[in-house]
């Protein structure tokens, strides 16, 4: 990741960290991971429900679209379908989110490159893409794939 | 005697959008709806709809009825913060 990306992150974190704690979510960053490597624990606003664990990592922020993965805990690869959200678009097989918001969603439709659905790198991406997989839980009440 | 404000009990209403620079703040009167709010705040943030992306308000936690005021909204006080979020399509 260049120098520029990690400066950004930087700076776009801390609003992150503070999104997810209102609903006792949590992001980390392990030393050993690439620098736009993170791991957010998402916690559905319901209450009383454990939370997801999502995998997202950034190769060029804010200009590219970040890797979206739901995984069963820290550290992990893709999750089972009791990882992920049971809402649309959150794919336990293949293993992917297919929205405008992540890479393997722009990588898919190529027609989502230009026009609305084309990638933002305005504001404050990372919080965008939280906000954006907050609600879809918190739509469908924390439920779960399986 | 003091100046009388025309609209001495405007709320000012602030939109955030992670997207966007910087928040589209505007004094709005009580009975206000936020439809007209939200249709506001994607002016000033230059987005555009294309029937595929929802967007709504954000309130206190959860997502704002259209038809609901600014009054409503804010309660007894003077100034409201209200975030605007999207529900995206999916392939």
């Amino acid at each position: 990741m260049d120098l520029e990306s990690r400066l950004r992150l930087e700076d776009d974190v801390p609003a992150v960290e503070e999104f997810l704690a209102e609903a006792a979510g949590h992001l980390h960053h392990r030393g050993q991971d690439d620098p736009g490597l993170f791991w957010a624990e998402v916690r559905p606003r319901q209450g009383g429900l454990s939370p997801f664990v999502v995998r997202i990592h950034w190769t060029v922020y804010p200009g590219r679209p970040p890797s979206v993965i739901f995984v069963e805990a820290i550290g992990a690869g893709p999750g089972g379908p009791g990882a992920w959200p049971a809402a649309g678009g959150y794919r336990p097989s293949p293993g992917d989110v297919c929205k405008p918001f992540t890479a393997e969603g722009q990588q898919l439709h190529a027609e989502w490159a230009v026009g609305p659905h084309a990638w933002r790198g305005t504001g404050n991406p990372f919080l965008y893409v939280l906000h954006n997989i907050q609600d879809d839980i918190d739509r469908e009440n924390g439920r779960r794939a399986a | 005697m003091a100046p009388q404000h025309e609209h001495p009990h405007q709320i000012r209403t602030t939109v955030d959008f992670a997207l966007a620079t910087k928040p589209y703040v505007h004094e709005y009167a009580p009975e206000t709806t936020a439809a007209t709010v939200l249709s506001d705040a994607l002016t000033a943030f230059g987005t555009v709809q294309d029937g595929t992306t929802r967007y709504f308000l954000f309130h206190s936690g959860h997502e704002v009825p259209p038809d609901q005021t600014v009054r409503q909204l804010a309660g007894h006080a003077e100034a409201l913060h209200l975030g605007l979020r999207t529900q995206t399509t999916n392939g």
